[in-house]
């Protein structure tokens, strides 16, 4: 019989207690006298978002396979919870034994977005493991963290004893074996660091001493042991369809955010915009086989009973077997009456014949996400798409039926000006206009409805725009009222729909993404002051981090507006993820200049990826050899 | 083939609601693929009733849901009429079934600790109402820490009084009620297991008209008019029942018959 860490009592008090109790359909129960590693792998979030997450449940599975290993998973309490363990003292436990988290081996974490760094602390509180690295002993866990904000770890270096940079497949195993070999050999923490440090791909903070300048900027990156590289290289996945992938993932009893069977088809992305760092991080862009996804595809629905399938992926456009997998797809779905969904789908003809097969008779509606409203801002950005290609798109789609569409812009990007955000009004009012003309009054099913949504850009590490400027909240907020004036003053402002996201929220995570380790001290002030939850619009307060900052002598306009010169040392060049420095800043050039790059398809212009290749090939584009040259740091 | 399915849930899982049993029910049974019926129109569901939702942290051997099967009923006559449009003898839209036996094998073969399928009966078609229309009572077991002569004592007195007034919570505000001839039976007993609790035994009126919640039972027994002086209990739910054609209660359980 399941037993849980709290009583009843506790439980029927607390919103959604399924949360805590474990036992689902997927879910790993091991026998402990055969365990020689207890994981817990934590998303810090709340239950229902950590389960929605893929790479939790890639993770588990790899771990889970091996018999020594066991892989339990812990999320952030909600906050009733929270304060329940604080005032009875309960140590948080994982959800699958209901144990302890502190008298496991490893607590990891991955680390999806920054503003869940404070939520990281609160579990490591409650779990009654000290916060700092330096003050933990052999019997707490070793705490690691791993996801996309890894490439840049030195916010959060206080916190961890070793990052992982890449992908799980890679080097987990590995790692676990060193450890269970020091632990046989009783070894001690830091013994074991300095080992995990010599593997490829590990990155134990407490290994380096980093200096810097009067004027703020990193001045210089030591190693303090001669197993601690200078250069730290991202670990990657050759073979996708021949590697780890869960057939029985866990199906949670409550309503996760993402309520489906989720198939990863690709990782990667030839397109290359400039303000996405997803693109450039998972390059070597690399497919999953054809074959692989039809059996996965129907192992997974088979095992989980699930009424959604969902394909995953940065652009499914780009996969070039998409035809034949969604013809599979489409009928298997059909066959046992699953829901198909398709996400980052480019708006053409064909994926259009797709969605009408997928669908439900009542459309739903078609995103597109041009992310500037003029051309010139586009080519900035490296965002291809033409006005025209968006208009037939919009006009193929009304012809088909639909008459609902979303629009996704961000707002503060680099070079932008005035014209740019009003050219956003314009562009929705001519997709409206698109409509009235293409749609016969007669074959109308009412209005066209069109939701325009601004989100902020950040400039994140790793990306051509790394060396951008942001703006200040106030700037932020006009720029909104610049665009919702705009859609105002058109023609057919009645079918547009306007909102934008916080600005506040946008200048912290600026803060965090290209933050350093000064950043560590004003992480745990803001927790200590009450911060948790802050990725959810009612917990976040920005006044706790002014303070914050304010208090360790730190301006938030050093890490956001400041100009960052072609020679600056970034916090993060010591990590190597293929794409060189070089290559992103020649990126960074051609944007002022607005000069767009070809795909990777269309033309290889040396990234750097294709390092990662045998013989430095790039597959994309046949035998041509690529002069990707390393960045020496 | 309309079917009434029978269910246990025990252990952790009294920690989910009645939607996620729901849900959780339509997942397990497209893991077994038995083929079943679904609505029409924009986004079919599985065809999926329950008798009465168990509330959290109940424990039950005796929750219902009607579902249909999308397969023939072996007790209708194949020269029958087609119903909908689709003879129950024509093997082109309808499977051939599984008994009971098979099913309660297969369906039992993807729960997970914590829910247990009991029965599986088929329903004839042509009665009208379902499991939540016909429920007419239930009973429960509700065990605390409380010396059994003690409660025994207080069921006996509850049970003599001619009336006992309760307050019921509406959508409206709240309704005073007499619970008395809800009631139908209430005793106690130790517990077998642990000589320290209790067992009180309730047998009373259930469904859609006239459901008496053990809760008022328990502050009635309590003279707590807002439950604050209740001891602590564990609900049970045992069984529900309808009223037979001879006027007397009827398990759901034994409603219908054994598929073959």
């Amino acid at each position: 019989m399941r037993k849980t860490a709290l009583s009843d009592d506790i439980l029927l008090r607390v919103e959604k207690p399924a949360r805590y109790i474990g036992g689902e359909v997927g879910s790993s129960m091991k026998d402990l006298s055969r365990i020689d590693i207890r994981f817990a792998m934590c998303f810090p979030d709340v239950y229902e978002i950590g389960m929605s997450h893929l790479g939790l449940q890639i993770i588990y599975d790899q771990l889970n396979r091996r018999d020594d290993i066991w892989c339990e998973r812990v999320f952030s309490p909600w906050f009733d919870l929270h304060n329940i363990l604080m005032e009875t003292k309960t140590p948080l436990f994982a959800v699958e034994s209901q144990d302890p988290v502190k008298d496991f081996d490893f607590l990891g974490f991955t680390i999806q977005f920054e503003l869940c760094y404070t939520n990281i602390l609160q579990v490591l509180e409650l779990s009654g493991i000290p916060l700092h690295a330096e003050d933990r002993t052999k019997s707490d866990p070793i705490v690691m963290g791993g996801g996309p904000c890894t490439c840049n770890p030195e916010p959060l270096a206080d916190f961890f004893d070793l990052f992982y940079l890449g992908e799980s497949e890679t080097v987990m195993y590995t790692l676990m074996d060193v450890y269970k070999a020091s632990k046989a050999a009783g070894e001690g923490r830091r013994a074991f660091l300095k080992r995990a440090a010599a593997i490829p791909g590990i990155y134990v903070p407490s290994l380096y001493e980093v200096s810097y300048n009067e004027d703020g900027t990193v001045r210089e990156r030591r190693s303090l042991d001669p197993c601690a590289p200078l250069i730290i290289r991202k670990q990657v996945a050759d073979e996708l369809s021949d590697t780890f992938y869960p057939t029985h993932p866990i199906v949670p009893f409550i309503r996760a955010t993402q309520d489906k069977a989720v198939l990863e088809i690709q990782r990667g992305c030839i397109r290359g915009c400039r303000f996405c760092q997803a693109g450039m991080l998972y390059r070597p862009t690399r497919r999953r086989s054809l074959s692989f996804l039809k059996e996965r595809a129907k192992v997974l629905l088979e095992n989980t009973g699930y009424e959604e399938l969902s394909l995953s992926s940065l652009s499914s456009s780009d996969y070039p077997e998409l035809g034949e997998l969604l013809t599979y797809l489409i009928d298997l779905c059909s066959e046992k009456k699953v829901n198909i969904s398709l996400p980052s789908l480019r708006i053409d003809r064909f994926s259009l014949d797709v969605m009408e097969k997928v669908q439900d008779v009542r459309k739903s509606s078609l995103t597109f996400a041009p992310e500037a409203g003029s051309q010139k801002l586009r080519n900035v950005i490296n965002k291809g798409l033409t006005e025209e290609s968006i208009l037939q798109g919009a006009q193929e789609a009304f012809k088909g039926g639909w008459n609902k569409v979303k629009l996704y812009f961000m707002l503060g990007l680099p070079f932008e000006e005035e014209d740019d955000r009003k050219a956003i009004a314009r562009l929705a009012e001519s997709i409206s206009e698109t409509y009235y003309d293409t749609v016969p009054k007669e074959m109308r099913h009412g209005k066209c409805d069109i939701t325009v949504s601004t989100s902020f850009f950040v400039a994140k590490p790793f990306t051509p725009f790394q060396w951008a400027s942001m703006f200040d909240e106030e700037d932020y907020l006009s720029y909104a009222k610049t665009v919702r004036e705009a859609i105002r003053a058109q023609k057919n402002q009645k079918s547009i729909r306007y909102n934008w996201h916080e600005a506040d929220v946008t200048v912290i995570e600026g803060v965090l993404a290209r933050g350093d380790r000064r950043l560590g001290p004003v992480i745990e002030d803001v927790y200590r002051h009450g911060a948790l939850y802050e990725a959810w619009t009612d917990h976040f307060s920005i006044e706790l981090w002014k303070e914050a900052m304010k208090r360790q002598g730190l301006t938030i306009q050093f890490y956001t507006k400041r100009v960052r010169s072609a020679d600056e040392v970034f916090p993060w060049d010591f990590i190597d993820i293929g794409v060189t420095k070089k290559f992103l800043l020649k990126e960074w050039e051609r944007a002022q200049r607005a000069e767009v790059t070809p795909n990777c398809e269309e033309h290889c212009s040396g990234c750097g990826a294709a390092s990662y290749h045998a013989g430095n090939v790039c597959p994309f584009t046949g035998n041509q050899t690529v002069n990707a040259v390393k960045e020496d740091v | 083939m309309k079917v009434r399915v029978r269910f246990a849930k025990y252990g952790t899982t009294r920690f989910l609601g009645h939607l996620d049993v729901m849900r959780y029910f339509q997942k397990a049974l497209r893991r077994t693929d038995t083929p079943c019926s679904y609505t029409e129109g924009f986004s079919p569901h599985m065809i999926m009733s329950f008798a009465e939702p168990l509330g959290l942290g109940v424990t039950s051997t005796g929750e219902y849901f009607d579902m249909e099967l999308d397969c023939i009923d072996p007790f209708l006559d194949p020269a029958a009429p087609p119903v909908d449009g689709r003879s129950s003898a024509d093997p082109a839209t309808f499977s051939m079934p599984r008994s009971s036996a098979q099913l309660l094998a297969l369906w039992n073969s993807v729960m997970t600790e914590g829910f247990e399928i009991l029965s599986i009966r088929r329903i004839d078609p042509g009665r009208k109402g379902n499991a939540m229309s016909i429920t007419t009572a239930a009973s429960y077991e509700i065990t605390l820490q409380k010396d059994a002569e003690e409660i025994q004592t207080l069921c006996r007195e509850l049970l003599a009084r001619e009336h006992i007034s309760a307050v019921k919570e509406t959508k409206t505000g709240t309704k005073e009620i007499d619970i008395r001839p809800l009631i139908y039976e209430l005793s106690a007993e130790p517990s077998e297991t642990d000589p320290e609790e209790t067992v009180i035994k309730l047998f009373a009126s259930g469904g859609s008209a006239a459901n008496l919640k053990p809760e008022l039972v328990m502050r009635a027994l309590f003279d707590s008019a807002d439950g604050s002086d209740v001891p602590p209990y564990r609900l049970h739910r045992t069984d529900m029942f309808t009223t037979g054609e001879d006027g007397r209660f009827l398990s759901l359980g034994l409603t219908g018959e054994e598929i073959p």
